[in-house]
């Protein structure tokens, strides 16, 4: 039997070629496929889901109606809008500044889920900023600042 | 036993494995930082700014035209003809605020926000309230261009613009009392940037009688489908000289658009007796009228007209302004009203003299000239300048029949017949008619001015004017299809010959001169030879597009590398004189030397270049 020994020794060293390949290949796919998705949810897209929701603010006129409202109906309305389109563990923070003229800048609304700590405690904090002109003419500049909960 | 040693050639296979596997997880481990880096540290929102800002410039240029139209709709409803400069003032106002608050929050981006709405005028916004006229138009547009430096985005253009066009279909005038009531259908559209046309919700509606006042909560507007509104109210005065209709759409833009009436007298004249009697009573569309009231309707209305006088038979209607007998018999007609203006309906009666005098004269139509043109009675021709006062009388027998036609001066056109006393005619509008007389009475024939100023000089554009003639009245283009920058039409035998025409179509006639001066700007390129012999004709559509040569000229353009001058004299044929309203203009040139070579003819447009001066 002793020249089967060679080839016995091929397959050995076949298996344990394909496993090391097979282990590398199952690592590269883990670490793209994780990383994306970490980011995706958490990083990265917090900049542009502040974005998004402050366009889907304007857009769908909530911000028209909320300061054609008393102040106190229109931060309920922003708050439960945002409720509604953020995901639950999204800190948000919204401020709203009347620009219309250049030499002052009034805050007319400000809301939040959260205590200002918050943000200033979190490692991954996104803000966005939009101009907005209502129906009577009036410029106001909207602030979101989102912050993922527990992220340090 | 031999050890196990295998073949070396297994070994390699394996340490060829963890390289590879080595190299792939440093590999992985360097996209996944890359990733981390590009999408953690180097975010850079220019998309979300440009959306930002760009929708938003949509928001204020909306709220800013809301601002500027209501502002024009308050002076629009009280003077005739209201100047828009405060509207353009509350326009640039409003966006100039916006501009300064973009600045000041995206300061620390690089942005840069300018505006071109035209590049003619060197204006920034565009706006244009054209409420004139049955159709209205409320119109701002610019180019909206935007620099995010700081991200390194230069040089973005995007066409803004908000169109809202109201368009009154039709109107009609009936009678309560005395009141007036009038019904509108109308039509009202927006559109925004390229989108579609769409129809607004509106908000309000004002509506202006001059002439009435309109009871306010008799306002009723009801919405028929298909695009169609109805719009009812009552005037206080029977005899409204316009209507003026006003529609707020909910997003706060103002449009506007007009009708003018034809105000009409009922009078009723014993003709056996010096002065109007006003005697007996008319019944117009179902209505009762005493003589020397005065009532209106609007242009294209059909009024069914009965006058009866106890004690009396009555001879005769007589109907004379801007109405149109469609049937008469006796004292009933049906008449239609052509277009706003001052009418009168008589009925005359009584007994008759022997003999009949009618006046027959001329006048403008705004009062400022009388006694010009050729006045034709029955063959016999009567020039009024050289009458005393610019009157003819003729002595005609009672119930007798003449025919009359008018001539206006050169540079007048006939606008319609003025009749009074015993006079019978139908087609008002028409130069020749027939009067049947039926007692004393005076015929006008109105005429106007045939030449409309903004018309004299016609430029030649590659371009078609933006924004539909905003700003372009002074200057009417004319289009020449299809280059752009430079007409470079290549003219040669077996090719059609580059034509064009005017975007617009005439607002009225236009009498033209002795002579029409075509100036072209033009150079020639061409192998071998020294130039190229152009011909340049000129002409008009009419309304039915059917095209009528006024004339035509040659020239040769020199080959040249510089643009020269060439002024085409046109003489007109007097059969031609007039360019009837609705026409639309057109230039065709046509190259007419024997050369057979090829050759392009370069016309250079512009202000003061290329042009057709009409007189």
């Amino acid at each position: 039997m002793r020249p089967s020994r060679k080839g016995q020794m091929r397959i050995l060293e076949a298996v344990i070629a394909t496993t090391i390949l097979l282990v590398a290949f199952t690592a590269f796919y883990f670490m793209l496929y994780s990383s994306e998705k970490f980011f995706k949810q958490e990083a990265v897209d917090l900049n542009r889901l502040s974005y998004n929701a402050l366009m889907y603010l304007v857009e769908s006129g909530v911000v028209e109606r909320a300061l054609s409202s008393s102040a106190q109906a229109g931060e309920a309305m922003l708050v439960k809008t945002l409720q509604s389109i953020l995901p639950s563990n999204v800190f948000f923070d919204l401020t709203i500044v009347n620009v219309t003229e250049a030499s002052s800048r009034n805050t007319v609304m400000s809301v939040s889920n959260a205590v200002s700590a918050v943000f200033e405690r979190s490692g991954e904090v996104a803000s966005a900023k939009a101009i907005y002109t209502s129906s009577r003419g009036s410029v106001y500049e909207l602030i979101l600042k989102l912050a993922v909960a527990g992220a340090a | 036993m031999r050890p196990i040693r295998g073949d070396k050639k297994g070994q390699f296979i394996i340490i060829g494995a963890i390289i590879i596997a080595v190299f792939m997880f440093a590999l992985t481990l360097t996209i996944s930082q890359m990733n981390v880096q590009r999408q953690t540290f180097s975010f850079e929102p220019v998309d979300e700014i440009v959306i930002t800002v760009s929708s938003d410039f949509e928001r204020c240029l909306q709220s800013a035209f809301s601002k500027a139209s209501q502002g024009y709709l308050q002076s629009y409803l009280v003077e005739e003809q209201p100047e828009d400069s405060g509207a353009r003032e509350l326009l640039d106002g409003e966006v100039r605020r916006w501009l300064n608050a973009v600045s000041s929050a995206y300061s620390g981006y690089g942005i840069n926000v300018t505006f071109t709405a035209d590049r003619e005028s060197g204006s920034c916004l565009g706006l244009s309230l054209e409420w004139s006229e049955d159709r209205g138009t409320s119109y701002v547009y610019t180019t909206f261009g935007l620099d995010v430096t700081g991200y390194g985005l230069e040089g973005l253009a995007l066409t803004k613009s908000i169109r809202v066009d109201l368009n009154i279909l039709e109107a009609k005038m009936s009678f309560a009392g005395d009141r007036g009531k009038v019904t509108m259908k109308f039509t009202i559209s927006e559109k925004v940037n390229e989108g579609r046309p769409t129809k607004p919700s509106i908000k309000g509606i004002s509506v202006v009688a001059e002439g009435g006042g309109v009871d306010e909560s008799s306002i009723k507007l009801d919405y028929l489908g298909q695009g169609v509104y109805l719009v009812e109210f009552e005037t206080t005065s029977l005899a409204v000289r316009e209507v003026r209709l006003a529609v707020t759409t909910d997003k706060g833009a103002v449009v506007a658009a007009k009708k003018g009436l034809c105000v009409m007298e009922l009078k009723s004249d014993d003709l056996s007796t010096p002065g109007e009697d006003n005697e007996g009573t008319f019944t117009v569309n179902g209505t009762t009228f005493s003589p020397g009231s005065a009532i209106s309707a609007f242009p294209d209305q059909i009024l069914h007209v009965t006058f009866s006088l106890d004690g009396e038979l009555p001879c005769d209607l007589s109907v004379s302004g801007p109405l149109d007998v469609i049937e008469q018999s006796g004292t009933s007609a049906t008449i239609r009203v052509l277009h706003r203006g001052d009418g009168r309906i008589a009925a005359l009666y009584g007994v008759q003299t022997s003999r009949c005098f009618v006046n027959v004269s001329s006048r403008e139509l705004n009062g400022e000239s009388f006694g010009k043109g050729v006045i034709v009675v029955d063959g016999a021709e009567y020039s009024l300048s050289r009458t005393e006062n610019g009157i003819v009388t003729l002595e005609v027998p009672p119930n007798s029949t003449i025919s009359v036609s008018y001539s206006p001066e050169r540079g007048y056109v006939f606008r319609y017949w003025e009749a009074s006393g015993g006079l019978v005619f139908s087609g008002p509008s028409s130069q020749n008619i027939t009067v049947t007389v039926v007692g004393n009475g005076s015929l006008i024939a109105i005429y106007e001015p045939s030449r409309n100023s903004s018309w004299q000089t016609v430029y030649l554009s590659p371009l078609r004017p933006q924004g539909q003639g905003q700003g372009h009245q002074h200057n009417f283009t004319l289009t020449l299809n299809p280059e752009e920058g430079e007409i470079k039409p290549p003219i040669s035998y077996g090719q059609p010959s580059p034509c064009g025409n005017s975007d617009e179509r005439t607002p009225s006639d236009l009498m033209l001169g002795d002579v029409i001066k075509i100036s072209l700007y033009a150079r020639a390129t061409s192998k071998g030879s020294g130039g190229l012999d152009l011909k340049v004709s000129f002409g008009y559509y009419d309304y039915e597009s059917t095209f009528h040569l006024i004339g035509s000229d040659t020239k040769r353009i020199e080959k040249s590398s510089e643009y020269r001058e060439y002024v085409f004299e046109l003489t007109v044929d007097p059969s031609m004189k007039v360019i009837p309203k609705g026409s639309k203009l057109v230039l065709i040139l046509e190259r007419a030397d024997q050369d057979p070579g090829g050759g392009t003819i370069q016309i250079q447009c512009g202000s003061n270049k290329s042009r057709i001066v009409l007189w």
